[in-house]
């Protein structure tokens, strides 16, 4: 698939703070990429390196196919930005918010007027056209910041913890508007603390920590289908040696993720008829089986997997 | 129209405001030719009067204060990102905010414009008066629009909206009581030497401000190519300076007592002396920190050297051209003649001065992420050594140790002592900022 951000070997740093340290991946075009890690991981700064807000110290960035340090100004016309902390002009009506978004952005005056009923339609904002933006809800600010963000119709969206502050009703609404840009071919890019409301229409997690790039994988069902799927087992009381007996009966390229007195979490290849084997296998041997189930990851579960692994795998070194 | 500047126009114009403006102005001047009849005075003399006051403070004080917040504001207010993502370019970014923002008083402004035009009695410039308050207006708001961009990389003084507070106190004390004494009637009509010719005061003062004001506008378009990341290199900067160091020098070119002084000599003299200041005034203008430096030296490794001059800080090159003036003047050596002649001013002490204050910022800069931290510490330590330290040596009687903290350069007989002195100040300031470098990126 035609890659709409290409990262190289990204470094940034602020004075005393190395905020990215070698950072390198690729985001598809039409996907929605859940930017996840702890505070202070680098988000903020790989957003505003990506929106060409800030130079970067070393590497290279592509973006819809502009080089962000050659060209800035280029990749500007090509992309959306909105801010953790967003503003608006508050004395402006939603009409002129967006017209004056629309013209600084480039749109001709004739067809500003166009773009601003068609941005507030697909925002669901055509009946606040008239009303000022300070005297709007946080969830319409922040549908208006938005299209100020995509009035010029971008390739590439990053937004910057877009549902802070928001109620889980305007949340939601939220994630529908993600999901339609996604159906209309825009690239988003979603850094977001609340992991639940990212996993409603993510379809790659890119995981940054300590300004490194932890993991990147896609979420997506489909693509998910093509590595291995998370299989719990349930035992009905402990047995003896529990990990190794489990252990005995995976075909190839199965491993065990975690386990317990009475459960275990496998990797298991293949589809659903390796499941059904391994499950007549265990318990042909005797074992309690009380669950064989699939379970499929959230985005919560995987992000913590991950910098449970990372942490490990640091304390090892 | 201009995106920018529409959106002033949304924003600063209501019908309330259309109507107040000149209704209260009308009200004001109404009251004044009532009450200067009354009284018997010139009318027309105190209605022209009062227009380039009402002028001065709605276009000059309030209007500054509107430019001078421009971009500070937005960035408080977070819409500054947006801004800079904009697909305006950098001069329609500028002059959309050079005259958006103070669009409003613009509107009051033109108005007190008509009333001068109109009532100024005949033996009056009032057309010239007119363009000088406009030329000094755009000067005004240019600067303020610029040390509202210096300001908004330096988060301490932009929370405070310093910028404008600034501009407003130039304004008061500079820029306003000198526009009174050349517009009184008597002091329009003396002459300005200057580069060898005469011109009258008020049409030099004119030219003046406008081409100042031009500059102002260019240096404020520079400086919004940076926050749009168009790369620019710093011959912008060092055309200022050249200009800068020829207008200065006409004044000095006519001045008695550098009769028959070589010119060269004289234009090396200015160039030391506004460069140094201009150094001085960029290095706690500008960000000169460590990643910085760090990309400066990565770009000069990679022999990117048209990076290097798009990445660099102004005030080395006003430094190097402080440098080249220090030459011109040990060439072209300047002997002051009549009540002046115990000046002495030699390059090379105050070069080294400049070398080892700016090391000095260096080597906190270096150490510490906070801006405004790296300029308290700086100009604690300034004043440590230009001040309290020779100061308290002297009032001990240790005279000859405080001439190792500051020599006295000036003094003809110990100019070899200082410069070696300071020489040796400059050098160790240098070796202390080299082994901070080291060693902060040992750390990381």
């Amino acid at each position: 698939m035609e890659a709409a951000i290409r990262v190289e070997g990204l470094c940034f740093e602020y004075p005393g703070v190395k905020a990215l340290q070698d950072v390198s991946f690729t985001v598809a075009a039409g996907s929605v990429t859940a930017l996840v890690g702890p505070n202070g991981a680098g988000k903020t700064t790989l957003l505003r390196c990506l929106a060409g807000l800030e130079p970067p110290f070393l590497g290279r960035i592509s973006l819809a196919g502009v080089d962000v340090s050659e060209e800035p100004r280029a990749c500007h016309r090509r992309v959306g930005y909105l801010s953790d902390f967003f503003g608006l002009y508050e004395a402006l009506s939603v009409r002129r918010a967006l017209q004056y978004a629309a013209l600084s952005h480039g749109v001709d005056a004739e067809q500003a007027e166009t773009a601003v009923v068609q941005t507030a339609e697909a925002l669901e904002l055509a009946e606040r056209l008239e009303s000022r933006c300070g005297e709007l809800s946080r969830g319409m600010r922040q549908r208006v910041a938005i299209g100020q963000a995509i009035i010029h119709r971008p390739d590439v969206l990053l937004l910057d913890e877009p549902a802070s502050g928001l109620d889980p009703e305007a949340r939601h609404s939220l994630a529908g508007l993600f999901r339609r840009l996604q159906a209309e071919g825009l690239t988003l890019v979603v850094s977001s603390h609340i992991l639940a409301e990212l996993d409603e229409y993510s379809t790659d997690m890119l995981v940054l920590r300590g300004g490194r790039v932890v993991e990147h994988r896609p979420l997506s069902e489909a693509a998910a289908g093509q590595a291995a799927r998370q299989v719990r087992i349930a035992l009905a009381r402990p047995v003896a040696d529990w990990p190794a007996a489990l252990s005995s009966f995976l075909p190839a390229g199965a491993h065990l993720l975690e386990s317990g007195a009475t459960d275990a979490l496998l990797a298991l290849p293949g589809d659903a008829a390796a499941s059904a084997t391994l499950l007549r296998e265990l318990v042909l041997a005797g074992l309690p089986v009380a669950g064989f189930a699939e379970e499929r990851q959230n985005l919560q579960e995987s992000y913590l997997r991950t910098v449970h692994t990372t942490i490990r795998a640091g304390e090892k070194k | 129209m201009n995106p920018e500047l529409l959106r002033y126009i949304w924003l600063e114009f209501s019908l309330h405001r259309l109507i107040a403006m000149p209704g209260v102005l009308i009200l004001v001047f109404l009251l004044a030719h009532t009450a200067s009849a009354e009284s018997g005075a010139g009318s027309a003399k105190v209605l022209a009067g009062m227009a380039i006051g009402f002028f001065a403070l709605i276009v000059g004080l309030w209007g500054t204060r509107l430019a001078a917040d421009s971009v500070t504001r937005e960035a408080n207010e977070h819409t500054w990102d947006g801004q800079r993502l904009s697909a305006l370019s950098p001069w329609s970014m500028t002059w959309g905010k050079l005259f958006g923002a103070p669009v409003f008083t613009w509107y009051g402004g033109l108005f007190c414009l008509a009333v001068l035009l109109a009532a100024a009695p005949s033996d009056w410039p009032a057309g010239r008066y007119a363009l000088l308050l406009v030329a000094a207006a755009l000067l005004l708001h240019a600067l303020g629009l610029l040390f509202s961009l210096l300001a908004t990389r330096h988060e301490a003084v932009r929370e405070r909206r310093m910028p404008g507070l600034l501009v407003v106190f130039l304004l008061l004390f500079g820029v306003l009581p000198l526009l009174g004494r050349v517009m009184d009637t008597a002091g329009s009509q003396q002459l300005v030497y200057w580069w060898g010719g005469a011109f009258p005061r008020l049409d030099f003062l004119l030219v003046s401000a406008a081409a100042f004001a031009a500059w102002a506008v260019f240096g404020a378009c520079r400086l919004m190519c940076r926050e749009l990341q168009v790369r620019t290199t710093p011959v912008a900067w060092v055309a200022f300076a050249l200009f800068a160091i020829a207008y200065l020098t006409g004044f000095l070119d006519t001045a008695d007592f550098l009769a028959g002084v070589e010119r060269a000599g004289l234009l090396g003299w200015t160039g030391l002396l506004l460069n140094l200041g201009l150094t001085y005034l960029m290095l706690f203008a500008e960000r000169s920190d460590a990643p910085l430096v760090r990309r400066l030296l990565l770009s000069a490794e990679a022999r990117q050297w048209r990076r290097v001059l798009e990445e660099l800080p102004c005030w080395p090159v006003s430094l190097l051209l402080a440098g080249i003036s220090g030459l011109m003047m040990a060439l072209y050596p300047l002997e002051f003649a009549g009540g002046l002649s115990n000046i002495f001013l030699p390059p090379l002490p105050l070069l080294l001065l400049a070398v080892r204050d700016s090391s000095l910022y260096l080597f906190f800069s270096f150490g510490r992420p906070r801006r405004s931290w790296v300029e308290g510490a700086t100009l604690l330590y300034l004043l440590v050594l230009y001040w309290i330290l020779p100061s308290l040596l002297r009032a001990m009687g240790a005279e000859t140790l405080a001439k190792w903290v500051l020599p006295s350069f000036w003094e003809r007989e110990s100019i070899v002592f200082s410069s070696v002195i300071l020489f040796l100040q400059a050098a160790l300031a240098v070796a202390l900022t080299v082994s901070r470098w080291r060693l902060e990126n040992a750390k990381k």
